[in-house]
């Protein structure tokens, strides 16, 4: 269904991977980790908000499941266990934090809600949407792909971007509109394509 | 460290392509609306985020914006870990090889007796790579730098006849000594050969001895090999001479002895305890500390006998003796092969093993004290990792079952 499962699936299949990681196949290692980085560091800042320990947190993680790589049997086992140890370590940095902070009891409400394992679940969809809208972004064509990522993650103002890819501005604009056609998501379909800007541009993301 | 025990909700993967599905104003079939209904109604913090998603907020467009940050660095990320799990490309040629693959025992018994004298000018020890980058944190205090204690590694002390000591571990390759007729020779690093240079048969009696943190290999005289773990003694003689072979251990060694119809060779463990070989491939596990002496038997036939107890076994058994004088009856057992061998092909396995079988093998081969904190939750341990990871990686692979702990210069702190 979703293109990226499918194009992984092509380089890697499950066994391909498990046999992999027996072999201590160098190439399984990187694809993994290309694989999970992204979405395990989201989910980790979203827990901590803390880049910088959220960063150590997932390279631990990574270091501690190629060390334990010969005891998985299945590419489940491999996403849970990576998702569980970066929320443990993460609910750990909270606590530790939590030592320091002087509104405690505030704090201890957050932690409370944060170890509610619902909470919990609920950002795994998140992080595993968030990584699916992603992953389609990266697939749509060409000049239109590059666009809407100048767009919505450089914050580039259209004239910028047209003189960036050195075409015009309307070229730019009706290279948008495609990337939101295509892409078909309503948050990005609801709105015309100027209050569309507009909108953007309160959110702080388009400066213009 | 056991795959089985990590699962994730069902319907993850499943839930979130449904979402996406219903984003895109695509039709859902009724299972699939089914399942959104299900999710949705489970939690308020699920009801919350699909509204959320649904409203058309921009501010969504944030969240996309970190996922793309994080993307944006794992190239560079991606490269350094790299760098720090595949630094050089060495083939393995022994057991008690650099890191990197780990050997099953069928491949250790095809390549045995090749392997075993190949010099090897790799080095043992393991370097730990240090993972964090300085954090700067204004507000919070840092965290403290951890102190980390490196694996074990190939030492041991040789005592001669005489009683004079030969330290191993630095000793330079090459003939080392001789005992009457017999040269002994240290082959490469970790490995130790008695070499008859005649027939007369002047017989001294040597021991070699591992201490907590090291490990050796031994070639006796009549070409038996024997892998010593750590904190383990063999007192053998230099050459041998009558109708009978005879060692003695203290520890833990696995053996592959050199077939001999008419000269049984026999390993005499404390309390009157005998393990008699007839050309074969065992292990014994024989720990002051421990509970029980095992003995694993992998090829060809051993005898076990305690007193006047006395058992057969076969190959994939083991006899299982209490440790103490009146240890008891020999019990014998299937044994996990594996698990039995793993310290001679450079790994730890455990299957439900309790914390403390846990560290004490660790104690053992990192050379440390363990002290536990009250009210530790009983935990078991399955799974299986190398031994040459740094004390704090492998602490990490076992932190998962709720325990965390404390690296201190020679001690290790369990913690709930």
């Amino acid at each position: 269904m979703i293109p990226e499962e499918k194009q992984l699936a092509v380089r890697y299949s499950e066994t391909a991977i498990i046999d992999g990681l027996k072999n201590n196949d160098s190439r399984v290692c990187r694809h993994l980790f290309d694989q999970y980085y992204p979405p395990l560091i989201y989910f980790t800042y979203k827990l901590t908000s803390d880049w910088e320990e959220s960063q150590d947190i997932v390279i631990q993680t990574f270091n501690t499941f190629w060390n334990l790589r010969d005891n998985f049997e299945s590419v489940v086992n491999i996403k849970a266990f990576m998702y569980i140890t970066c929320r443990n370590k993460g609910l750990d940095f909270l606590k530790y934090r939590q030592r320091q902070i002087q509104n405690k009891k505030v704090y201890n409400e957050f932690l409370l809600q944060l170890e509610n394992n619902e909470e919990i679940e609920s950002l795994f969809i998140q992080t595993d949407l968030i990584r699916k809208i992603y992953l389609e972004a990266e697939n749509l064509p060409g000049k239109c792909k590059e666009v809407f990522f100048l767009t919505y993650f450089s914050g580039l103002k259209a004239s910028e971007i047209a003189q960036q890819l050195n075409m015009s501005v309307s070229t730019v604009t009706s290279h948008r509109s495609r990337a939101i056609e295509l892409l078909r998501l309503a948050f990005l379909k609801k709105k015309e394509l100027p209050s569309l800007i507009l909108l953007l541009g309160s959110a702080g993301i388009v400066k213009y | 460290m056991q795959g089985e025990q990590y699962t994730f909700p069902d319907d993850i993967s499943n839930v979130s392509d449904i979402i996406i599905k219903y984003l895109k104003e695509q039709k859902l079939t009724d299972d699939e609306s089914q399942k959104l209904d299900a999710w949705k109604s489970k939690s308020v913090s699920n009801q919350k985020l699909f509204e959320y998603l649904g409203n058309g907020d921009l501010s969504f467009q944030e969240e996309l914006a970190l996922y793309a940050k994080a993307e944006n660095e794992k190239q560079a990320k991606g490269d350094k870990i790299m760098e720090g799990l595949f630094p050089n490309a060495i083939e393995e040629t022994s057991p008690f090889s650099e890191k990197g693959r780990v050997i099953s025992i069928r491949t250790v018994l095809k390549y045995a007796a090749a392997v075993i004298l190949i010099a090897s000018a790799i080095s043992y020890w393991y370097f730990g790579r240090t993972h964090k980058a300085d954090i700067a944190k204004t507000t919070i205090n840092p965290v403290p730098a951890k102190t980390d204690i490196a694996p074990g590694g190939n030492k041991a002390v040789l005592v001669l006849g005489d009683n004079q000591r030969i330290d191993l571990t630095n000793a330079s390759n090459g003939n080392l000594v001789q005992q009457g007729n017999t040269q002994v020779v240290k082959t490469a690093d970790g490995a130790l050969k008695y070499q008859a240079m005649g027939t007369k048969n002047d017989v001294y009696f040597n021991k070699v001895i591992t201490p907590r943190g090291g490990q050796y290999q031994l070639i006796l005289p009549d070409g038996s090999k024997v892998w010593m773990n750590a904190e383990s003694t063999l007192l053998f003689p230099t050459a041998f001479a009558g109708n009978e072979r005879i060692v003695e251990l203290t520890g833990e060694a696995y053996f592959e002895i050199a077939k001999n119809k008419d000269i049984p060779f026999i390993v005499k463990l404390k309390n009157d305890m005998k393990v008699q070989v007839f050309g074969t491939h065992f292990n014994i596990m024989a720990y002051e500390e421990e509970n029980e002496i095992k003995t694993t038997l992998l090829e060809g036939a051993v005898m076990v006998s305690k007193s006047s107890s006395q058992a057969m076994l076969q190959p994939g058994q083991q006899a299982v003796v209490g440790n103490g004088t009146n240890g008891g009856q020999i019990k014998l057992e299937n044994a996990d092969i594996d698990e039995a061998i793993a310290w001679k092909n450079g790994l730890f396995k455990f299957n439900n093993a309790d914390l403390k079988t846990v560290m004490r093998q660790v104690a053992r081969w990192y050379d440390v004290e363990i002290s536990y904190a009250p009210n530790l939750p009983e935990k078991y341990f399955t799974g299986k990792m190398s031994r040459k990871l740094n004390a704090s990686e492998l602490l990490n692979g076992l932190e998962y079952l709720g325990f965390h702990f404390e690296i201190e210069k020679m001690k290790i702190i369990v913690k709930p």
